[in-house]
């Protein structure tokens, strides 16, 4: 039954959302930002533009892609913020993250159901990078 | 540029991303509280048994998959775990309800999170659901469910599908 409670705990849930978004996502946006103005950011980018072509990003993107699988989304997000992209471009980047993210973490749930983990993470990240591809591809 | 402007710039303007996403996040988390609250899982687990068969997987399969699409994958689990207690599912089960769980879970959450930043919500959302029921359909192919034999196996009173025990 939907009470003052609901609320409550609805509220609650998203103020608490919104802080564990912020504490990852604000440091990692201006640490983003600074970068972009030294050699390191495009040093990484021109290393990493070649793969991140096949899925229409640019090579700075592929940050946000190895915070999200590895971290979380707040991560990723903050990364992906701190960029200029194009809505297509964030599209891309949105489905890949989706599909895959958080992998050490969501195996070990999985995990814990009693099921192996390999050919799941695997299978997470093939879906990545297609739906990258295919995104790029038809939009 | 100068690094104090810099630095007031990219924290004024992760500030107000945070705002947006907030913005987004705070009534859809609201929104899924209501949910909970009016019991959607046993009203959507009758609309949800034609997904299930497809997998061939009992209807009981249901809950946990709902439960993990919508509240997330570790209360996925934590369902899926309770399922396995009560001996409803088999491993097979598990292991097709886990592979959908790892590909598509939260997706209320976790879409909007992207479509607060600027993604397209259609774009995002069905090669999720797409290539869950995809891989999941094919794992329900090449893994066949055991047949329950009629006659039982002196000395072996449960299937060997199903986990000896949980945790």
């Amino acid at each position: 039954m939907v009470t003052v409670a609901t609320f409550k705990r609805g509220l609650g849930n998203g103020l608490h959302v919104t802080w564990e978004l912020a504490k990852v996502t604000v440091p990692i946006y201006i640490a983003i930002t600074i970068l972009s103005h030294t050699p390191v950011l495009p040093w990484i980018a021109d290393f990493c533009n070649p793969l991140m072509r096949l899925v229409g990003l640019p090579g700075e993107a592929s940050l946000a892609l190895i915070m999200g699988y590895t971290i979380n989304l707040y991560g990723a997000i903050g990364v992906v913020l701190s960029l200029d992209l194009t809505h297509k471009q964030i599209t891309i980047i949105a489905s890949m993250l989706l599909l895959s993210h958080c992998l050490f973490l969501e195996a070990a749930v999985a995990k814990k159901t009693g099921v192996k983990v390999s050919g799941l993470v695997l299978t997470r990240l093939l879906l990545s990078v297609a739906s990258g591809v295919l995104i790029n591809w038809l939009y | 540029m100068s690094m104090v402007l810099i630095l007031k710039e990219s924290v004024t303007g992760a500030l107000l991303s945070v705002l947006q996403i907030a913005a987004f996040v705070i009534p859809i988390l609201l929104f899924i509280e209501i949910l909970r609250d009016i019991n959607i899982l046993d009203r959507f687990s009758s609309f949800c048994s034609p997904l299930v068969r497809i997998f061939q997987m009992p209807k009981e399969a249901c809950l946990p998959l709902l439960a993990g699409l919508i509240f997330g994958i570790a209360y996925g689990a934590g369902v899926i775990i309770q399922s396995v207690r009560e001996g409803h599912l088999s491993l097979r089960d598990i292991y097709i309800i886990n592979t959908f769980l790892i590909i598509c879970h939260s997706i209320i959450e976790d879409t909007i999170l992207f479509v607060a930043i600027g993604a397209n919500i259609w774009l995002i959302l069905f090669p999720r659901i797409i290539g869950a029921v995809v891989v999941c359909y094919i794992i329900s192919h090449i893994y066949k469910p055991v047949e329950v034999s009629v006659v039982p196996i002196p000395g072996q009173t449960q299937s060997s599908d199903r986990p000896a025990s949980t945790n």
